[in-house]
């Protein structure tokens, strides 16, 4: 079982926020963060209503290593002060774990610039929405690497219409459906919790 | 000689068996044939991507029937659905093929979850075929968390099937016009859905 770190963090309001974690367990040694997926939230109290969450990847599973990051038009929306916030994993098994947790102190920009703020085409979210593709395996391949090299801040969503609809977990039938070049999945959160 | 090859299945999943059974005809017993496994495309399967970490071996012929069982090894290694068959042949691992093999696929379960997720790549997501149909539409709109997103941006839509999801749709545009977002469509005529984002997106 993994302990729960206290791990104090700074955020400039208006500004990208990212930071990465390497979780580990009570001895040192690293967790496999293979299979897990994780949610964090940042709250002004901890009985609050209303919170923001964290967009996590998992830059290095293996090695335990979890990125949370929020947006510069998010960070603009959270006032001064201190704040609350942690990181939860879920285990393979469905089981729940609270691995950081700690404040979040909120500063205020000096310098602000509105139209700075808003996300530009670098950033723009993408969405496809397609049931199948025609298109070959290596010719995608090689797209979704310009893509990513071109564009790493586009947030970019694949969506399938299908008659079992939202909910149901993919399986490869999917992946060859849409003609997914590997290194789109190697890269992706797949419909998953909290997406569901 | 002329051998026939079937197959217990033509698809498996990492970790999985498939036997092959070969038939000849007057071949004496105790013959020696032997297989090769080869891919659908030059180079993808290689040895570690079996158990017996080989892509060939002999067996033998008896009462004009042999059998090859061959498992597939499970690894966390993302590495795209996989395609081969198996050739018989005589004399040797390069002699003459006899016989081949229906192509057998394997399923790549080491595919999800995702190996290193950035957070900024989602799907493939299932959602609804609603047809126009209301009450099954699929929420877009939090799917794609853009409530996340300020009031003004963009968003750029490929959708090159609008029957398909016009429900869907329709819900989206009106909760994007609520928050002043507006809706860059792009279009592909070839079903290909990374092409339309490569480029500038104002």
């Amino acid at each position: 079982m993994a302990a729960v770190y206290v791990n104090n963090i700074a955020i400039d309001s208006g500004e990208d926020f990212t930071q990465d974690y390497t979780l580990s367990e009570t001895g040192g040694k690293l967790i496999d963060l293979s299979g897990y997926r994780a949610k964090a939230q940042i709250r002004k109290h901890p009985d609050s209503k209303t919170a923001i969450t964290f967009s996590v990847g998992f830059p290095n599973r293996s090695t335990g290593v979890l990125n949370l990051s929020i947006p510069r038009w998010t960070t603009s929306l959270l006032k001064p002060g201190r704040y609350v916030y942690d990181i939860m994993i879920v285990k393979a098994d469905n089981k729940k774990e609270i691995v950081v947790e700690g404040s979040a102190l909120v500063r205020a920009g000096i310098t602000t610039d509105s139209s700075m703020i808003s996300p530009g085409s670098d950033e723009r979210t993408c969405i496809a929405v397609l049931n199948a593709s025609f298109k070959s395996y290596p010719d995608l391949d090689t797209k979704w690497n310009t893509f990513r090299s071109t564009y790493p801040n586009r947030r970019f969503y694949l969506l399938q219409p299908t008659l079992v609809g939202f909910g149901n977990t993919v399986t490869n039938d999917n992946y060859d459906q849409l003609a997914c070049p590997d290194n789109f999945l190697e890269e992706t959160t797949v419909n998953i919790s909290p997406l569901i | 000689m002329i051998a026939t090859v079937t197959q217990s299945s033509t698809e498996l999943n990492e970790g999985g068996t498939v036997s092959f059974f070969v038939s000849t005809s007057g071949v004496a017993n105790y013959t020696q044939l032997y297989y090769t496994t080869e891919d659908e495309i030059d180079g993808t399967i290689k040895e570690s991507d079996f158990i017996s970490n080989s892509l060939s071996g002999p067996f033998q012929i008896f009462n004009d029937e042999g059998s090859i069982d061959v498992t597939v090894s499970r690894d966390r290694v993302t590495e795209g659905t996989e395609r081969f068959l198996i050739k018989i042949r005589e004399t040797s691992i390069t002699g003459p093929v006899v016989g081949i093999s229906t192509l057998i696929r394997i399923n790549d379960t080491s595919r999800a979850p995702s190996i290193n997720a950035s957070g900024k790549t989602f799907g493939p997501i299932q959602v609804t075929a609603d047809y126009g149909v209301t009450s099954i539409k699929s929420d877009w709109y939090s799917i794609c968390d853009i409530d996340s997103l300020p009031e003004g941006s963009k968003v750029a839509l490929l959708m090159p099937d609008a029957n398909l999801t016009k429900a869907s749709y329709d819900a989206f545009i009106e909760k994007l016009t609520e928050r002043n977002i507006t809706v860059i469509t792009v279009t592909d005529p070839d079903t290909d859905w990374i092409q339309p984002f490569l480029g500038v997106l104002n």
